[in-house]
């Protein structure tokens, strides 16, 4: 594992964040995850750090610490993310600022405190999380659409910012995923959901990785700014 | 903080800065920057274009890291980045600027 290349994941407690840990320490990365709760499962060449993405001081601190530990960072993946599905009449501003302190800012710090790294080395792949819910315009996803479209627009301008480091930047937007996020969504909206997308299913933990293998090799040094929607879901 | 202490403290800061601007010469090509605390990083006198500028910040902020031990906040916030006032004015005043930053921090 001396020379693997060095990946950070947020969000890696369950879900995608867990599935993507696992694949990749599989796949001869060294891993470090971290999510605000504490993990319950252990992986080989895997590292956790316990906070929130949206603490400045934390983030800048565990950079600082995971600089002296490693020569460099090749890829971050920012999966944290947070949802809440509710009419705009009944959302209260408490919930827009946590979904987009989670969403927006945390995925902000982590891809400035990664990329202060990754320009070291003249090399780094950042990917982060949109949604097919930013260009389905669905109901009730009003603030989690925003947020997720906030995050094009920052994948975007980053893409440019950080060009000239050898950075790229893309997203990747899944359309609905059995986790716990959509678990509380009534079915017959999830279901109206999927009948809009051109290949009618859930998105598969298999279709993300797929999606972030293609971003994240060295080949694909001349990709940046993009965004791909899963299940035949057109972008802007 | 004593003031002799303070007075170590941006030495040693412009040692910092004075490094890091080797170490950008190493990157950029025909970079001619003096060392000295006059030397403007800001408007019109200033012989770094904004990239480049970036990148001395990144770098003299990473080495400060370093060599005290502890992450301090970005130095160069929207107000910094300024031209009126701002503390990137020049490597004196981007040093004092560092230095208070530091003294904040040690001093909790």
């Amino acid at each position: 594992m001396k020379n693997a290349q060095v990946m950070l994941i947020t969000g890696t407690r369950k879900g995608i964040g867990r599935y993507l840990a696992e694949y990749y320490t599989k796949k001869g990365f060294r891993v470090i995850g971290l999510s605000r709760q504490p993990i319950d499962y252990k992986l080989d060449h895997y590292e956790h750090y316990c906070l929130d993405v949206a603490d400045e001081t934390k983030v800048k601190q565990m950079f600082f610490e995971l600089r002296h530990k490693y020569d460099a960072l090749d890829v971050l993946i920012n999966n944290a993310g947070v949802a809440s599905m509710n009419h705009i009449l009944l959302t209260p501003a408490s919930t827009v600022t946590n979904i987009f302190n989670t969403n927006v800012l945390g995925t902000f710090i982590f891809c400035r405190e990664a990329a202060k790294w990754m320009k070291k080395k003249s090399f780094g792949r950042i990917v982060n999380f949109s949604s097919a819910a930013t260009p389905m315009h669905l109901e009730g996803e009003a603030i989690y659409a925003a947020s997720k479209a906030a995050i094009v627009n920052l994948t975007q301008v980053m893409a440019r910012e950080l060009a000239d480091l050898s950075i790229t930047v893309n997203a990747v937007g899944p359309t609905p995923l059995r986790t716990d996020l959509t678990r509380k969504v009534q079915q017959d909206k999830i279901d109206n959901v999927i009948a809009r997308q051109a290949i009618r299913r859930y998105t598969e933990y298999e279709d993300i990785s797929n999606v972030i293998d293609f971003f994240i090799r060295p080949e694909s040094r001349f990709v940046t700014g993009q965004v791909v929607y899963l299940g035949g879901v057109c972008g802007y | 903080m004593q003031k002799k202490n303070e007075l170590d403290i941006q030495r040693q800061i412009l040692e910092i800065i004075y490094r890091s601007i080797d170490d950008l010469g190493e990157e950029v090509q025909n970079l001619k920057i003096e060392k000295k605390p006059e030397t403007a990083l800001l408007g019109r006198s200033s012989v770094l274009d904004s990239l480049t500028l970036v990148n001395l910040i990144v770098a003299v902020e990473q080495a400060v890291e370093d060599e005290f031990g502890m992450p301090i906040t970005a130095i160069a916030n929207e107000k910094a980045m300024s031209q009126e006032y701002s503390p990137l004015r020049t490597i004196g005043t981007l040093s004092e600027f560092i230095t208070s930053i530091l003294i904040e921090l040690t001093e909790g």
